[in-house]
């Protein structure tokens, strides 16, 4: 089952590239309940992102978050977290990818989060979304 | 930035808990263990390079396509 996210984020550090945006807010990306994109997007709009849960794409999928950014995050529970991937998008959409290296990860419970970058190396930055 | 000569077998100590150890030089090349914390990320700076760059391409708008189009595309894939 999916889990609910909560509207409003706040990083508890920045999305890297991105300094000093910490308040977003994360919706769906459409009315078509079908489509599995979300879109966070900063409080001030100066920029949103396209996110995916990565499980659509690899079911395995099953990063290592450590106790250090669970406290960060203000939990200790595993079940009160979940990634989402930031997805890019180019012309060329079958050339579409989604970082699974860098997940966003949400405490769904108050809304912080944080994107980490993983030391598992089986995880691309840029993973092909479609097969073709 | 403090430049310090060590040789292979040779450590540092960063704080109290981290130790460098150099384990090899040769041709240009340094072989480094780290011996931390697991609490400790340790990334290859590249690896963070091109996740700022990843992210900032994501960030840019999308072009012609709608968000609806694409969607489709990954519930089919998801079926099959």
């Amino acid at each position: 089952m999916e889990k609910a996210y909560p509207e409003k984020i706040v990083f508890k550090k920045d999305i890297y590239g991105f300094k000093d945006i910490k308040k977003y807010s994360l919706s769906k990306a459409s009315e078509n309940d079908n489509n599995p994109f979300k879109i966070l997007k900063a409080e001030d709009e100066s920029v949103s992102f396209i996110l995916l849960d990565p499980t659509v794409i690899d079911k395995s999928y099953n990063p290592i978050i450590n106790d250090k950014i669970a406290r960060l995050l203000g939990t200790r529970t595993a079940e009160d977290l979940a990634a989402l991937c930031i997805v890019v998008i180019p012309n060329d959409i079958k050339r579409m990818t989604i970082n699974l290296r860098s997940p966003i990860i949400i405490n769904v419970s108050n809304g912080y989060a944080i994107q980490t970058i993983l030391e598992d190396e089986r995880y691309s930055i840029r993973h092909k979304i479609l097969d073709c | 930035m403090l430049v310090i000569s060590r040789k292979a077998g040779e450590s540092i100590i960063i704080g109290d808990d981290i130790e460098v150890v150099i384990i090899e030089a040769q041709n240009g090349k340094v072989k480094i263990g780290v011996k931390a914390d697991n609490s400790i990320r340790i990334l290859r700076k590249e690896i963070i390079d091109e996740v700022t760059k990843t992210n900032i391409q994501a960030s840019e708008k999308l072009g012609s396509i709608s968000i609806d189009t694409i969607g489709s595309l990954i519930s089919k894939e998801a079926k099959e």
